[in-house]
């Protein structure tokens, strides 16, 4: 570990942190209805869409209604991206001639933008066309992210609401998510990686001759405008195959910055907005500290294990020392222009968020290394997360953590004024269970049949690491891939497919039942009792309570992987 | 092609319907292909919207 590369890790800290408040201001405005410059001049249009699709803006939606409509959405979203794909090559905007996506690669892929995971079983230049790119992918990186902070808002309403019926209109929230916030932010951004030399055309690829004489065909097409939103929606998926480690994908080390910060600003606000809308920023401040906390340990580890000689190459003439020629540690599978400290920021950051997106390749991390990132996942993406999932997703676990606190003391447990009883324990248990169902269950199948094993590029503990971390990242909608595993099969296409789907309504409803009891209810007046949930102690009890939770769901499958792997290599043995 | 050996059965005994219909439905050049996958869509948002209700009786 350098001075430098730490360096780089606090000054991306610092930048979040900056970020938060004003942005989460700035959102709560625009959710709560109030007068935004943005507003004014957009304000017209978001009128017309309600016209337009013949909603009406001043009608709430019971929790019910809302689910309903969020589902029927993503559905219709999901159908259109499948016929996309099947009809591509007969559509326009495809100047490559891509064919039609196979069936079940059109299943996995619809639902996995759908789900804001963005799984790829497939080689982006070399599967989709412009149309699909631009219509398809792209649009459902904003439905999906929308989607996401529109549910996190009904939960924080749901909070902040007494003896309400209702917690919002998902209509609504879902425009003005889009119209004031992702699109206004990723034109932004869309110039300005266009600015650093991300491509935006609709050409053919180019066919260029080498120094050799060989022939190569450069990939190109509308990536920038994909890449904003991909990053700043925690979608992850790439216009190419090798995602953010693509040079025109990522051009710069300018570039990655502001790609990593914008994986993390959303969710690092919406913390804010949380604070802000339940009436005390503090509580929105805990929340982000105890998201702090496990991301300075997780990129710390990270960054250690990969700045550590590796033990096997100790004989060989291969140079592991920090020098001033040799950045040291281990540097297989790393982005080369950014070093260590960048990637396995970068590994951390987008396994914390939903995000997905990589710059390296996660299969070639030392086993502990490669662990964060797993950890990362099956955690559940509580450390910022997703738009919007990650604060739904915390919430879930700190109902968790003052229901475990009023049984310590024997007391009905309060959230936020909020009594916590059987229905909302009950829901927030649903919602926990719903990931480890099918992760467990689809990794322990995939890894005992032919079907499962036939995909898998290495043997032993890695070999599994690579299943598990297919269906946590599937479960968790990240989408990055360990790698090492040919995904792209029917069975694995389509059981990922379930996978996302489960990992993403079967918590996002429970999470909507929540929503509309809490909002139901009365707020209780704080006490000498009230357990306090803006200082440290709640931060150490939420933070324990999900490596608890955490732990004893996933340590046993964790144990058969990364952990024997790292103990296989101390010992001699790789795999 | 049927995928793997995980499917694959002893061609002297007789298969039962729904496992003929279950195999074929896990092979990938089959026609009926898209008719699955997308009732397999639909059917997994038909069940969310059935969960939602279920999660309101809880």
């Amino acid at each position: 570990m350098t001075f430098n590369g730490i360096l780089q890790i606090a000054l991306f800290a610092a930048i979040i942190l900056v970020l938060t408040r004003p942005l989460g201001g700035f959102m709560t405005r625009v959710f709560s209805g109030e007068r935004t410059l943005i507003g004014r001049a957009l304000g017209p249009v978001e009128r017309a869409i309600y016209r337009l699709c013949g909603v009406d803006e001043t009608t709430e939606q019971h929790w019910l209604t809302y689910a309903v409509a969020l589902l029927l959405f993503n559905m219709m979203g999901a159908l259109v991206l499948y016929a996309l794909m099947r009809l591509q090559a007969l559509l326009p905007f495809n100047p490559q001639g891509q064919v039609a996506v196979t069936p079940d690669l059109s299943f996995n892929t619809a639902i996995s933008f759908v789900t804001n995971t963005n799984w790829q079983s497939y080689g982006g230049e070399t599967t989709m066309g412009y149309l699909v790119q631009m219509a398809g992918l792209t649009v459902q990186n904003f439905m999906s992210a929308a989607t996401g902070i529109a549910l996190a808002l009904a939960l924080v309403r749901g909070f902040s609401r007494r003896g309400a019926r209702t917690i919002g209109n998902f209509w609504v929230d879902l425009t003005r998510c889009t119209l004031y916030v992702l699109l206004p932010a990723c034109i932004v951004m869309t110039l300005f990686f266009v600015w650093q030399g991300v491509p935006q055309n609709l050409g053919a690829y180019t066919e260029a001759t080498t120094l050799e004489g060989a022939k190569q065909l450069i990939a190109q097409g509308p990536v920038a405008s994909q890449l904003a939103i991909k990053m700043l929606g925690t979608n992850g998926g790439g216009f190419f195959n090798a995602n953010s480690a693509h040079p025109f994908e990522n051009p710069n080390a300018l570039v990655n910055l502001v790609q990593m910060v914008a994986i993390f600003a959303i969710g690092a606000g919406l913390t804010n907005v949380f604070g802000r809308m339940v009436g005390n920023e503090r509580q929105g401040w805990a929340i982000l500290a105890a998201m702090g906390v496990m991301f300075l340990v997780g990129v710390g580890v990270c960054y250690w294990a990969e700045a550590q000689a590796n033990p096997l190459l100790a004989g060989l003439p291969v140079d592991q020392a920090v020098s001033a020629l040799s950045p040291g540690g281990n540097m297989e599978g790393k982005e080369v222009r950014f070093g260590i400290a960048n990637t396995a920021l970068f590994a951390t950051i987008t396994t914390d968020a939903s995000c997905g997106a990589v710059i390296g390749w996660h299969d070639s991390f030392m086993p502990l290394g490669g662990l964060v990132p797993l950890v990362n996942m099956l955690l559940g993406e509580v450390i910022v997360g997703g738009v919007g999932a990650g604060l739904y997703g915390i919430l879930l676990m700190a109902i968790i953590a003052m229901f475990v606190a009023g049984l310590m003391v024997g007391r009905t447990p309060e959230y936020i004024g909020k009594k916590l009883e059987a229905k909302e324990v009950k829901m927030t248990v649903l919602a926990i269970l719903a990931m480890p169902l099918v992760i467990l269950l689809f990794t322990a199948i995939s890894s005992a049949i032919p079907l499962g094993t036939a995909g898998v590029a290495n043997n032993g503990p890695h070999g599994f690491s690579e299943i598990f971390y297919a269906y946590a990242s599937g479960a968790a909608n990240n989408g990055s891939a360990f790698g090492g595993l040919s995904a792209n099969t029917l069975w694995y296409n389509t059981t990922l497919g379930v996978t996302m789907f489960v990992g993403r309504f079967f918590i996002i409803i429970p999470a909507l039942a929540i929503a509309g009891a809490l909002a139901a209810k009365k707020t209780v007046p704080v006490s000498a009792g009230t357990f306090p949930t803006t200082g440290p102690l709640f931060v150490s009890l939420l933070v324990g309570v999900i490596l608890i939770v955490g732990g004893l769901t996933y340590f046993p499958a964790v144990a058969l992987g990364p952990v024997v792997e790292q103990l296989q290599m101390m010992a001699g043995t790789t795999y | 092609m049927a995928i793997g050996g995980f499917l694959s059965v002893d061609p002297f005994r007789p298969e039962a319907p729904f496992l003929r219909g279950f195999r074929a439905s896990f092979v990938r050049n089959n026609r009926m292909l898209d008719v699955i996958l997308v009732a397999l869509l639909v059917g997994l948002f038909g069940l969310g919207v059935a969960y939602a209700y279920a999660c309101e009786r809880l």
